[in-house]
């Protein structure tokens, strides 16, 4: 009994913990409040708003499938640019992934700007990679792939490193006492044990950069998104609804094929 | 000259001694039995041995050459005398009962077979005698993660007589497996002194294991050998 006694005592906060607690709690409120603030939100506007949003809906349908061709074409460009740009994202992830992890990196520090590298690459999103890109390279989804290329690379080589630094350490050291080099270690103990989890995370990456590039368009690099800002910009709804129906298509297809190989995989 | 000799062997973890003052002796075609409660420092003994840990002070010798100062490419190629065995396999689990014996060769193998994992026939031919000779013949190509525990440890004796190594160091081998399994993985190690001249060295839990199948057997507490380590 006093066993119990004592236990919910130690369990009961200390005064100084509730305070702590409260601050931490008001200092949420208070951030939450000034964002909403900062973003502007206000739902009367968005009531006001809202007859505006039934006309352009009313005048969307029906969907004109006059341009199928073209939009499909377009939705092909932007699965091409997610698909292109993510397989070299996976190239240039395979050096720096193995930089970056802490136990496959050829000295300790290297690991460091490795990080620095990726985090930078992840941290800029494709659609501003694509955005510069055009300003080189020009018009079209060759600057769409460059901007995935780069981004999906951070992406990849982050949750890649992040696989490799957790395998298991045993079948690892089980071959180093062969005495394989480290290569021979990483290539039969390492991989073999996180591949399934490596391809994985890049068919997620696949299917992500395929979303993202939906919209690269709007920034002159190709793909179904520059119809969709043409079609925004000429008030042409029913054309944006074939749109719309196109990529909630293609989305599905996408999302469905590569959930169906990651379950395969792990 | 002894297999492997140590000397004065010590690791702290932190303020933890987890190893004093360690020497011990293992000459060809002898089977020895380390024993020792969990915390004894029979791990810690194991790690140092092999340099998969590194001892704060003493020196390893091997086969007469010294291994406690190696690095890179000299220590790599040193290892290739010491087979090891561990307490939970560490097979390489999606490859197959083959393929991680011939993890065993990698060492002499051209890195473009390894990365294309095509090794030539000698070295294939070696590593299948060496699962039959631990009674594996029925599980060549099978994956190492649907083998039974005392399966993937035979798998893992096969990896240690693939690559020719001098001796086997063998990290509480038979701690996972029941008790009819753990005499057979003993029985196949003590084999392999008396057969092929290898020297094992184990930890044990069991005295009367280390009793049965030890030519010798040391005692370990709080990171010390207890009477004679030789």
């Amino acid at each position: 009994m006093h066993g119990t006694r004592e236990h919910l005592r130690l369990r009961t906060r200390k005064p100084s913990e509730r305070y702590a607690f409260a601050g931490l709690l008001l200092a949420f409120v208070a951030f939450y409040i000034v964002c909403l603030s900062v973003a502007e939100v206000s739902f009367s506007k968005l009531w006001a708003g809202l007859p505006r949003l039934g006309n352009w809906a009313a005048r969307a349908w029906p969907p004109d499938f006059s341009e199928i061709g073209i939009l499909s074409y377009r939705a092909a460009e932007t699965v091409a640019m997610g698909t292109i740009g993510t397989s070299f994202g996976v190239l240039i992830a395979v050096p720096v992934c193995l930089l970056a992890a802490r136990n496959t990196a050829p000295v300790a520090w290297l690991s460091i700007p490795a990080r620095f590298l990726l985090n930078v690459l992840r941290g800029i999103d494709s659609f501003i990679f694509a955005l510069i890109f055009v300003a080189a390279v020009g018009l079209g989804p060759f600057a769409g792939v460059l901007g995935v290329a780069l981004h999906s690379a951070g992406s990849i080589a982050k949750l890649w490193a992040e696989t490799i630094e957790t395998a298991e350490r045993g079948p690892i050291e089980a071959v180093i006492m062969s005495g394989a080099s480290r290569l021979k270690v990483i290539r039969y103990a390492l991989i073999p044990d996180v591949l399934p989890s490596l391809a994985s995370s890049s068919l997620y990456m696949w299917e992500w950069s395929i979303r993202a590039s939906t919209v690269l368009g709007v920034v002159g690099a190709g793909g179904i998104g520059q119809e969709l800002k043409n079609s925004v910009d000429l008030l042409l709804f029913d054309r944006v609804l074939t749109i719309l129906l196109i990529v909630l298509v293609m989305v599905t297809v996408i999302d469905s094929v590569s959930a169906w190989l990651r379950r395969r995989l792990i | 000259m002894p297999v492997l000799a140590a000397e004065g062997l010590a690791k702290s973890y932190g303020t933890r001694h987890a190893l004093v003052d360690a020497s011990i002796e293992v000459n060809s075609g002898e089977f020895v039995a380390v024993l020792g409660a969990s915390g004894s420092g029979k791990t810690t003994l194991f790690r140092c041995l092999t340099r998969l840990a590194e001892p704060d002070a003493g020196s390893v010798t091997l086969c007469g050459q010294s291994f406690s100062g190696l690095q890179g490419r000299p220590l790599a190629d040193a290892r290739r005398q010491i087979g090891v065995v561990f307490q939970q396999f560490n097979l390489v689990r999606r490859l197959s009962a083959i393929d991680n014996v011939l993890a065993g060769r990698l060492a002499g193998v051209p890195l473009w077979r390894v990365m294309t994992r095509q090794f030539d026939h000698a070295d294939e031919r070696i590593a299948v005698e060496a699962l039959v000779a631990v009674g594996l013949a029925d599980h060549i190509d099978q994956r190492a993660d649907t083998l039974s525990g005392g399966q993937q440890q035979r798998v893992a004796i096969a990896r240690a007589i693939a690559q020719n190594s001098r001796i086997i160091l063998a990290d509480e081998p038979v701690a996972s497996l029941d008790p009819e399994t753990a005499e057979q993985i003993l029985g196949l190690l003590h084999g392999l002194t008396r057969s092929r001249g290898m020297a094992v060295l184990t930890t044990l839990h069991q005295p009367h294991l280390a009793e049965k199948f030890s030519d010798r057997a040391l005692h370990m507490e709080a990171g010390r050998f207890v009477g004679n380590p030789h």
